[in-house]
């Protein structure tokens, strides 16, 4: 790391600041597209959603899972894009009409229960926490590659996650980064166009993905192993057929045949119940807005995982022969292969861009980290502030006393979430790992799809769920799910063992179960009706759609926008 | 030790031992002293100064809040005891504070009966039986008209009745096996509204003192709910001003200017007849308190829209205006009121216009909408801009700023923030900050 790529961070880093203020929509159009879920707002609002999203474990992690094990890599790829395909069918339009701010407040208010509220509350605080280690550990990394040198006698990995959190820390609870949907929006923009510029420069120099693939298929799948304090090579064993070594381009590298499925359930269950990102459903207009929001994301993620894939791909089969060129790259490969794979994207970087390049993948990397650990902390002190501290430790609170809540329970949630991750170190776990952070972040993705997820469903779609029923179920999946990986991390991840390590195939059934069995034996909150229609009727939507036009039409004052308007009512 | 105490210094214990859990087990190689002490001793001034405000909570709810009653031994005879227990009562939360339903009434009889001493307790208005717990719910059902002539004496006298004997109760189940009851009455000032009713299965009726106060608690319970009422209705009655107000010389000014484009433009003056019927439509129709901030968004739009067309040029407008907020719900009608006082104190006296800049963010660390309307218009001057803020004079000379500084009141207490800047000469920023919800 010099002093280039460091200069192109930090201004990068004022340029993303300083564009969300200079392209914040002033005048009326974006928030009028916006009322009337037209292309530009729903776009805006998707943008912002894949904001809060895209982490580090998408930007680094999925890129590092298919360098380091190929095909077994894209289940993550496909994982995370496709959990949005749950929420698109039976989440978006539901959630946006019955209109609450997050997700403990819409099970509270759904089934009339305070203590429905309280366990949501304590299972959205542990899927934050196990998602903001991940987030900690990719920036620790980060520094670790580009600074490369700790602080007051901390590792460089240390000081990284604690100078990251530190600063985030600051900036959420002191004022900055409040997450509005511009910044949220300009944020992943960046990250794209980081993500374009790469697999252009990659294809402009002549890569071809299907042969690349062809080609890195012919040999066995290599890996580097810390042996005694030095690094070789070793060969990947498949875990499909025995004694034969794994391919690049076939499954096995990483998962079993159990694994490969169990993997990908855990992440598309996942999706539909991490908090930070249900929070911005509440922000369409209407249901269907949010529907096509939903599709908007889909398509955005879409475009953003098949580059991640391709660049893991392009690491492993251009690293190798770049060494010879840049002799920098001798200290972080064995034999051209690189010993951290979360290091992939910013070498590429470094390979196409010089210290320039390095910086911009760098930076969106921080960024991807940034917006994703606000969003979560946000979320967090949102869900303490509003549904422990103001119900019930100070009902009377005063609005000062409520943002020093909020402030502390961000302080609190970011240090613990520090901690964790430097207890983790990532040196010790990348052996067992395919990729430290993307397989991190899977474990947030089991707690929400094993704990939420099914109850959330069943809460908008069945209409006997009680609160009894949904306590029990939110309770026996978190449990299930913790239980499950304490059970996997004791006989490894064989066999059995990788269902165990992602657990959703197993407990949000078990969930689902518990909590149909036990709304049986008990009744159903009074005021079902009304709460049904107000779900899934769809006679607000359309008042809101006709307000909205009104609203518009008075500024272009057209005589055919009134005709309309006057039909309608 | 005071209380609070103990808590604190369990979390200051622990929090001692993650700092050395992190610096010295989990860091590798183990941080100096240095640096270990440093962290520790931030976090303990941390958690100390932070502590008594943002943790335990304002001090006077601390002070008054009582021992749980289910804490206390289970039912006793003794009169002393009972007379404790009475006290204990009144602090907690009644459910006759929202008023003498059928409802609250039963929880409030489910709450009573252990505490006084009778096997089963009634609470009648002056028409029906509202709740019944205990032996003998079978016949004395909920919804009838009270039974007993006691009842009917103690809501024609006012004074409590003590019945001995089981004739007496004139239950007309003969194996009704209530013996004895004590009634006494519920009332709102000097009106008596209905009785609470204890009784017991043997001859020994209950302790007449303890029944009588704890109907007298009732009582005050049952006044503060009528309080409540009297202090909600004044804020409808302070809404229907607002609305009744939506100011007449707005009104004659914006037919004025449909008048004079009613010849030279007639297509935009029925523009601004549709509009004018959108903007009554929306100030009438509103019932409740809330609205989506989308729809206050129509309806300052709609109300700018007619400004526009009088004022043309000289008024121009900005939005900025998070999407995050349309779904928010904000008390209706305090946006536009605002937004017309930007218009008619700001900029209409200035003779070049100006711009009505409305903001809106949604915060959710504190979970808070914050709505800002600014002019650049003439301002306030600081004498008046006092008088303001201190509530002696109102700048419309109506009702505008003050009446919803009231309303905010009555539907936030103390949780919102009105804020007035002002340069004179350079404009006027207001500044509303409310719980989201």
């Amino acid at each position: 790391m010099n002093t280039a790529s460091l200069v192109v961070l930090v201004s990068l880093l004022i340029i993303v600041g300083g564009l969300a203020l200079v392209i914040r929509p002033r005048g009326v159009s974006t928030l009028d597209f916006y009322l009337a879920g037209q292309r530009v707002g729903v776009a805006t609002n998707a943008s912002a959603i894949c904001g809060d999203y895209f982490s580090a474990a998408s930007f680094l992690g999925v890129a590092a899972a298919v360098y380091v094990s190929g095909l077994d890599g894209v289940w993550y790829a496909t994982g995370f894009a496709a959990g949005f395909v749950p929420v698109l069918l039976f989440v978006a339009a539901p959630l946006r009409r019955f209109g609450e701010f997050s997700i403990p407040d819409f099970l509270g208010r759904r089934l009339d229960s305070d203590r429905v509220r309280l366990v949501a509350v304590g299972v959205v605080q542990l899927i934050i926490l196990s998602y903001l280690v991940p987030q900690a550990v990719g920036s620790g990394i980060t520094w670790q590659l580009l600074v490369g040198q700790g602080i007051g006698g901390l590792s460089p990995y240390a000081t990284g996650v604690l100078v990251s959190t530190a600063a985030i820390t600051g900036l959420v609870a002191f004022g900055g980064m409040r997450g509005t949907t511009w910044t949220q929006a300009v944020q992943f923009l960046l990250l794209l166009s980081a993500l374009v510029w790469l697999a252009i420069a990659v294809l402009g120099s002549g890569f071809n993905y299907g042969a690349s693939v062809a080609e890195l298929a012919t040999d066995p799948l290599v890996n580097p192993v810390h042996v005694d304090g030095d690094w070789e090579l070793a060969t990947t064993p498949n875990r499909l057929e025995a004694d034969a070594p794994a391919s690049f381009a076939e499954p096995g590298a990483r998962y079993g045949g159990l694994g490969q499925v169990a993997l990908i359930i855990t992440l598309v269950m996942g999706t539909a119940g991490l908090p930070h990102v249900m929070n911005r459903y509440f922000t369409s207009p209407t249901g269907t807005a949010a529907r096509m929001t939903t599709v908007w994301v889909l398509g955005l993620a879409g475009l953003f995982y098949a580059l991640a894939v391709m660049l893991g791909t392009a690491a492993r089969a251009l690293i190798p022969d770049a060494v010879a060129d840049h002799p920098w790259l001798e200290e972080l490969t064995v034999d051209g292969v690189l010993r951290v794979p979360e290091h992939a994207l910013p070498v590429l970087g470094r390979i196409y861009g010089g210290e320039a390049g390095l910086g911009l993948v760098a930076a969106g990397a921080l960024i991807a980290v940034m917006s994703t650990i606000a969003g979560l902390l946000l979320a967090s002190a949102a869900s303490w502030g509003h549904d422990v501290y103001e119900r019930h430790i100070n009902p009377q609170a005063t609005q000062r006393q409520a943002v020093r809540a909020g402030r502390s329970t961000v302080v609190v949630v970011a240090f613990a979430s520090a901690g964790l991750a430097l207890g983790l170190r990532p040196e010790s776990l990348t052996a067992l790992l395919p990729s430290i952070v993307a397989t991190m972040v899977t474990w947030a993705f089991a707690l929400a799809g094993s704990a939420l997820t099914p109850v959330f469903i069943l809460a908008i779609w069945w209409r006997r769920t009680t609160a009894a029923g949904a306590v029990a179920g939110m309770v026996v999946g978190a449990l299930a799910a913790v239980t499950m990986f304490a059970a996997g991390a004791l006989i490894g991840d064989r066999g059995l063992g990788e269902v165990f390590m992602t657990p959703t195939m197993v407990a949000a059934p078990l969930a689902a179960a518990t909590t149909v069995l036990v709304s049986r034996r008990t009744t159903v909150p009074a005021g079902l009706e009304r709460i049904w229609l107000k779900m899934h009727g769809t006679a607000a939507d359309r008042q809101a759609v006709r307000l909205a036009r009104l609203t518009i039409a008075g500024v272009d004052q057209r005589p055919d926008d009134r005709g309309v308007g006057d039909a309608q009512r | 030790m005071r209380s609070g105490s103990l808590p604190l210094a369990a979390v200051l214990a622990a929090t001692w031992a993650l700092v050395y859990l992190f610096t010295q087990e989990f860091a590798d190689p183990p941080l100096g002293v240095g640096t270990t002490v440093v962290a520790g001793v931030i976090l303990t001034l941390l958690l100390t100064l932070g502590y008594p405000s943002a943790l335990r909570g304002p001090r006077v709810s601390r002070a008054t809040r009582t021992p749980r009653v289910s804490r206390l031994p289970r039912v006793r005879r003794s009169p002393a005891a009972g007379s404790s227990r009475t006290l204990a009562a009144v602090g907690r939360p009644m459910p006759l504070r929202s008023g003498l339903t059928a409802d609250a009434a039963r929880r409030t009889a489910q709450l009573l009966r252990p505490l006084l001493g009778g096997d089963a307790v009634a609470i009648t208005d002056r028409e029906r039986v509202l709740a019944f717990v205990g032996p003998g719910e079978d016949h004395h059902t909920v919804g009838d008209p009270p039974q007993t002539e006691a009842t009917a004496r103690v809501l024609a006298s006012g004074k409590t009745v003590v019945v001995r004997q089981r004739s007496k109760l004139a239950c007309r189940m003969p194996d009704c096996p209530l013996q004895s009851a004590v009634v006494a009455p519920l009332a709102i000032g000097k009106r008596i509204v209905g009785t609470l009713k204890v009784y017991r299965v043997y001859a020994d009726p209950p302790a007449r003192d303890l029944v009588e106060g704890m109907a007298g608690i009732l009582s005050l319970h049952l006044e503060l709910a009528e309080l409540d009422r009297e202090r909600n209705l004044a804020a409808d009655a302070k809404l229907d001003a607002l609305r009744a107000q939506i100011n007449p010389h707005f009104l004659f000014n914006i037919l004025n200017t449909i008048a004079s484009k009613a010849r030279t433009d007639p297509e935009e003056a029925r523009q601004l007849l549709l509009r004018l019927s959108d903007f009554f439509r929306y100030a009438v129709r509103q019932d409740g308190h809330f609205a989506e901030f989308g729809q206050e968004y129509f309806f300052v739009r709609t109300y700018l829209a007619l400004e526009q067309a009088r004022y043309g040029d000289r008024v121009r407008v900005k939005y900025d205006i998070d999407p995050q907020v349309l779904t928010a719900h904000v008390p209706v009608l305090t946006i536009q009121p605002l937004v017309e006082n930007a218009v008619k104190h700001g900029l209409a006296d200035k003779l070049e216009g100006g711009t009505v800049t409305l903001k809106a963010r949604v915060d959710p660390l504190t979970r808070t909408t914050a709505i800002q309307v600014s002019d650049d218009g003439v301002g306030i001057p600081p004498a008046v801009l006092d008088k303001i803020t201190s509530g002696e004079i109102d700048p419309t000379g109506g009702v505008g700023l003050r009446n919803i500084s009231e309303r905010l009141d009555t539907l936030f207490g103390e949780r919102y923030r009105l804020d007035v800047q002002s340069t004179e000469g350079a404009g006027t920023v207001i500044d509303l900050r409310i719980p989201l919800r």
